[in-house]
């Protein structure tokens, strides 16, 4: 038998890449570290000034540090994104002066590393649990927030069991050689996904499950 | 949010015409392709076709959503995705999550979602209302084609303007980049849609 040409890589984890620790960050209530990172945001988005930008980098990172966030956690979002921050930075040499290019490029690397940062110390099912508190006031509208929080479950859960089956369907197009071919590599995902949805809808059904 | 419209919309529907609706199957069906669309937007850039174009699939979702779900539940499921990413799900292209990619240059592209899905929706449901079997896989290719370029390239251009300090002319220039594959894109969506429609009848029927 023919040895296995590349190794098996870990599978690309989606959700659930939590910091490890209990930190101030990690108890902090899931709404009010969403307002902070919104309100950060709205402040870097406004004031457009690259020192505010810097700033904010320099904030993250100390907290990261203060909450004994391994940095590295932190800083894998720039490995992840460094094509696009490098296309933008030449733009931005190119098109711009020194002082607006510096500018765009901290403040979006401040709004991302300030997500991220949200991210690895809190639980998606909380998040699920702002959208809900987040929707309550357009209860007036029609709007049933107890819904959209268990769409937003139905999403959490379908995101990995989809995942799997991009992959398994890439392999198979690849296993009749269409790795190429974009209809051999969606098409059984989107079925897989309608069925899916069928069987969730079924399960919900049979349970009378109308909202969490 | 963006998404109370649609859901306000869906709301009073229920309301008035009971029969033939199932809420709890709307409701998987909005959650599943919302996952769908994060699934696609995940993937890195595949090779396509004989030169082995790079072609990232983050709008194909988005395509296909209002495709087969219709103009409401559509919107509803792209909705559904951008408040979750915003609110800080790692579920925008490149597993990158929260309000921080209102700073960057794809804000524009992002938020113009729900609106390609309620457009290319609208048109899809009144091809497949009235359109014949043979014509429906061009003509949902053209609904797909209508919402990308009515929602998601002007918006996405406006974005990249106000974020990347850019004049306008200069985003057009950088969004036609985009195009050759959206056209692949659509193509794409369209074709699957129709074999969707299809195989399960169901998910319009409902409606």
């Amino acid at each position: 038998m023919r040895l296995r040409r590349r190794p098996l890589r870990p599978r690309e984890q989606v959700l659930g890449r939590r910091a490890p620790g209990d930190s101030f960050l990690h108890r902090a209530p899931a709404g009010a570290k969403v307002l902070v990172l919104a309100l950060v945001t709205v402040v870097v988005l406004l004031l457009r000034d690259p020192l505010v930008g810097v700033a904010v980098v320099g904030l993250v990172l100390g907290l990261t540090l203060l909450a004994r966030i391994p940095v590295l956690m932190l800083l894998v979002l720039i490995r992840r994104l460094w094509i696009v921050l490098a296309v933008l930075a030449v733009l931005q040499w190119i098109l711009n002066d020194p002082a607006t290019g510096t500018e765009v490029l901290a403040r979006i690397l401040a709004c991302l590393l300030a997500a991220q940062l949200l991210l690895l110390t809190t639980d998606p099912v909380e998040l699920v649990g702002v959208l809900r508190r987040v929707l309550q006031p357009l209860r007036f509208l029609g709007l049933r927030p107890g819904r959209v929080a268990l769409a937003a479950l139905i999403m959490l859960r379908a995101v990995p069991y989809l995942a799997d089956s991009f992959h398994m369907g890439a392999q198979q197009a690849r296993a009749r050689g269409l790795e190429r071919d974009l209809r051999a590599r969606t098409v059984p995902l989107l079925l897989g996904a309608v069925d899916h949805a069928r069987n969730t809808g079924r399960a919900l059904n049979a349970r009378g499950i109308e909202e969490a | 949010m963006s998404q109370s419209p649609s859901e306000t919309s869906h709301a009073r529907e229920g309301t008035r015409r009971t029969r033939g609706r199932n809420s709890s199957q709307d409701i998987a069906l909005i959650g599943v392709f919302a996952a769908l669309i994060a699934v696609l937007a995940f993937t890195p850039p595949i090779p396509v076709g004989n030169f082995g174009v790079p072609i990232t699939l983050q709008t194909l979702g988005v395509a296909i959503t209002g495709l087969v779900l219709g103009p409401w539940r559509g919107a509803a499921a792209a909705g559904l995705y951008l408040v979750l990413g915003l609110l800080g799900l790692p579920i925008f292209a490149g597993f990158v999550g929260g309000f921080g990619v209102l700073a960057g240059p794809s804000a524009g592209y992002l938020l113009a979602f729900p609106l390609t899905a309620l457009i290319t929706g609208l048109l899809a449901r009144s091809v497949l209302r009235r359109g014949t079997v043979r014509w429906q896989a061009p003509l949902l290719f053209l609904a797909a084609l209508a919402g990308s370029f009515l929602a998601t390239h002007p918006l996405g251009i406006l974005g990249m303007s106000i974020n990347l300090e850019v004049s306008l002319r200069e985003a057009f220039f950088f969004d036609i980049v985009f195009w050759p594959g959206d056209v692949i894109k659509s193509l794409v969506a369209a074709g699957a849609a129709a074999l969707v429609h299809r195989a399960a009848p169901w998910i319009l029927a409902m409606r």
